[in-house]
C-alpha cells in the first residue's frame, strides 16, 4: 500500500464527488419543497387530506429507505407502464434516487416543520390577528420566520442525514461517490476493498464536516435574536 | 401483482423478525453500555480524552453507517487473524461470520448517538433536586442511586426506545454483508421467483406493522414512567 495507491483511490473517489453533490442539492430542494406542502396539508382543515397524509408519513417513517428505494426503483415503471402506457425502463437510475429521496425527504422534513409551527402559533396568530393581521399575512410576517428560526437545527441534521442517506444510492449501480468505491473495488481485484471503503468515508466525513461549519454559522445567523441556546443533535 | 406470492412472502418474512428484533435489540444494549463510557470520556478532566472523544464522535456520525459496515466487513479478518496467530486461538478467519462486522460496527456508531442521549438526559435532572435531597441529609450516593439516577432513565428510555425503532430500520443495510434480517429476507424471497414487487411490498409492509406496534407500545411505557411528573400528575 503505496502512497500513489491511496492518491489513486482519491483521484478516482473524487470524480463521484459532484454527482454526489448535485444529487444532494436536487433531492434537498425538491425534498423541503414536497415537505412544506406536505405540512400545509398536515395543518389544514380537510380531514380527509390529514388523514391521507397521516398514513403517507407514517409509512415513509416506518419503512428503510434502501426499501423505498427499491419499491420505487421497481414498482414505479410497473405502475407507470399499467396505468399511463410509457415504458420508464431506459430512463436514468437518478430519477428514481430522486423521487424515493423527495418522497422520503417530504415526511421526514415535515415531522420537523409542523411542531415548529405548532410552536409558535398558538399565542402569536392571536396577537398578530388582533392587530388587523389576515391569516396569510400573519402566517408571512410573524409564524413562519419564527417557524424556521425553530426549525433550522433540526433541518440542518436532516441535510447530514441526507449527504450519509446518498450513500445507499450505490445499491442501483449509481455513479455518485460510493457507487465509485463499488466499480473500483468489483472492477479491479487488486484493490484493497477496506482502503477504498475507507477513503471514501474519510470524503464523506470531510462533506459533512464543511456542512456542519456552514450550518452552525447558519444557526448563529438565524438566531441571533433569540437567547434560547440550541442544542444540535444528529437524533431523530 | 401476484397476490398468492405476495402472501407467501409476507408469512416467509415475519420468520425473521425475532432475530432482528434481537439483533437490534444486542445491538442497543451493547452501545448503551458503550454510550455511557463515552460520556465518561467526555466528562473527564484529562484534556487528552476529551480530544478522543471528540475525535470518536466527529468520526462516527460523519461518515455515513454503510461505510463503517463495510469497512468493518473488511477489517475484521486481518484484525482477527493477527490476535489468533499471535495468541494460537486457530480461530477460522476466512469463514468469519458477517454478523460480528454488523455487530461492532453498529455499536460503534450508535454509542456516537446514544452517548448523547444519555449526556442529555443527566443533564435534565436540575440541580434544585440534589439540593432538596442533600437538605434532606442523602449521601452523594444516595441522591445519585435514589434521586438522579431514576429521574434520568426516565427521561432516557423513551428516547433510547426510539434509538431502538431506528436500529430496526437501519439494520436494512446488513444485506450488504448477507446478514438475513427483514430486508434481507424479502431479496431472497424474490431471487427466487423475480416476484420483486411482491415481495419488496410485503416487508415494506411487515416494517410499517412492526413500527406501529412498537411506536404504540413505547408510548404507553412512556406514560406509564412519567405518572408521577407533575404536568401528568392531576
Amino acid at each position: 500500500m503505496t502512497f500513489s495507491v491511496v492518491l489513486n483511490t482519491f483521484v478516482q473517489l473524487f470524480k463521484g464527488v459532484p454527482v454526489t453533490l448535485t444529487f444532494i442539492i436536487f433531492a434537498w430542494i425538491l425534498g423541503s419543497s414536497l415537505s412544506i406542502l406536505v405540512t400545509a396539508g398536515r395543518l389544514s382543515q380537510h380531514q380527509w387530506l390529514r388523514a391521507i397524509l397521516t398514513v403517507y408519513v407514517s409509512f415513509i417513517r416506518s419503512v428503510p429507505i434502501v426499501l423505498q428505494l427499491f419499491l420505487v426503483y421497481y414498482g414505479l415503471p410497473l405502475v407507470v407502464k399499467l396505468s399511463l402506457g410509457i415504458d420508464l425502463s431506459s430512463v436514468s437510475k437518478m430519477l428514481f434516487c430522486v423521487i424515493t429521496f423527495t418522497l422520503y425527504y417530504g415526511a421526514y422534513l415535515s415531522e420537523i416543520l409542523r411542531p415548529s409551527y405548532l410552536t409558535v402559533s398558538a399565542e402569536q396568530r392571536d396577537a398578530a390577528l388582533s392587530m388587523g393581521y389576515t391569516p396569510l399575512q400573519a402566517d408571512i410576517h410573524v409564524l413562519i420566520p419564527q417557524t424556521l428560526s425553530i426549525a433550522i437545527p433540526g433541518l440542518g441534521n436532516e441535510i447530514i442525514n441526507l449527504v450519509h442517506q446518498s450513500s445507499i444510492l450505490f445499491v442501483l449501480g449509481t455513479v455518485d461517490l460510493m457507487g465509485q468505491a463499488d466499480t473500483i473495488v468489483s472492477n479491479d481485484y487488486t484493490s484493497s476493498p477496506l482502503l477504498t471503503y475507507f477513503c471514501a468515508g474519510l470524503i464523506y466525513w470531510a462533506i459533512v464536516i464543511i456542512l456542519n461549519l456552514v450550518l452552525s454559522f447558519l444557526e448563529v445567523r438565524i438566531d441571533k435574536f433569540r437567547d434560547l441556546p440550541s442544542e444540535r443533535s444528529l437524533i431523530r | 401483482m401476484n397476490q398468492k406470492i405476495f402472501l407467501s412472502d409476507f408469512w416467509n418474512i415475519w420468520t425473521v423478525v425475532p432475530q432482528t428484533l434481537f439483533l437490534s435489540l444486542l445491538i442497543l444494549l451493547l452501545s448503551i453500555i458503550l454510550g455511557t463510557g463515552l460520556t465518561l470520556l467526555r466528562q473527564s478532566q484529562n484534556r487528552l480524552t476529551r480530544i478522543i472523544y471528540r475525535i470518536y464522535i466527529s468520526y462516527f456520525r460523519g461518515v455515513p453507517l454503510l461505510i463503517h459496515l463495510l469497512v468493518f466487513y473488511y477489517a475484521l479478518p486481518p484484525i482477527v487473524k493477527l490476535f489468533s496467530d499471535h495468541l494460537n486461538l486457530h480461530v477460522d478467519t476466512l469463514h468469519l461470520n458477517p454478523i460480528y462486522a454488523v455487530l461492532i460496527s453498529y455499536t460503534l456508531y450508535a454509542a456516537s448517538f446514544l452517548s448523547e442521549i444519555i449526556r442529555s438526559s443527566f443533564k435534565s435532572v436540575g440541580k434544585d433536586q440534589l439540593e432538596a435531597a442533600a437538605a434532606l441529609g442523602y449521601t452523594k450516593y444516595q441522591q445519585f442511586f435514589a434521586i438522579k439516577l431514576p429521574q434520568a432513565l426516565t427521561d432516557a428510555i423513551p428516547k433510547i426506545l426510539n434509538y431502538y425503532t431506528l436500529l430496526i430500520r437501519q439494520l436494512s443495510l446488513a444485506f450488504l454483508v448477507s446478514v438475513v434480517d427483514i430486508f434481507a429476507k424479502s431479496k431472497l424471497e424474490s431471487a427466487d421467483n423475480f416476484y420483486y414487487i411482491e415481495s419488496f411490498l410485503a416487508a415494506a409492509l411487515v416494517y410499517w406493522i412492526l413500527c406501529i406496534a412498537l411506536t404504540l407500545l413505547f408510548s404507553n411505557y412512556e406514560k406509564y414512567l412519567r405518572r408521577f411528573e407533575r404536568s401528568n400528575a392531576a
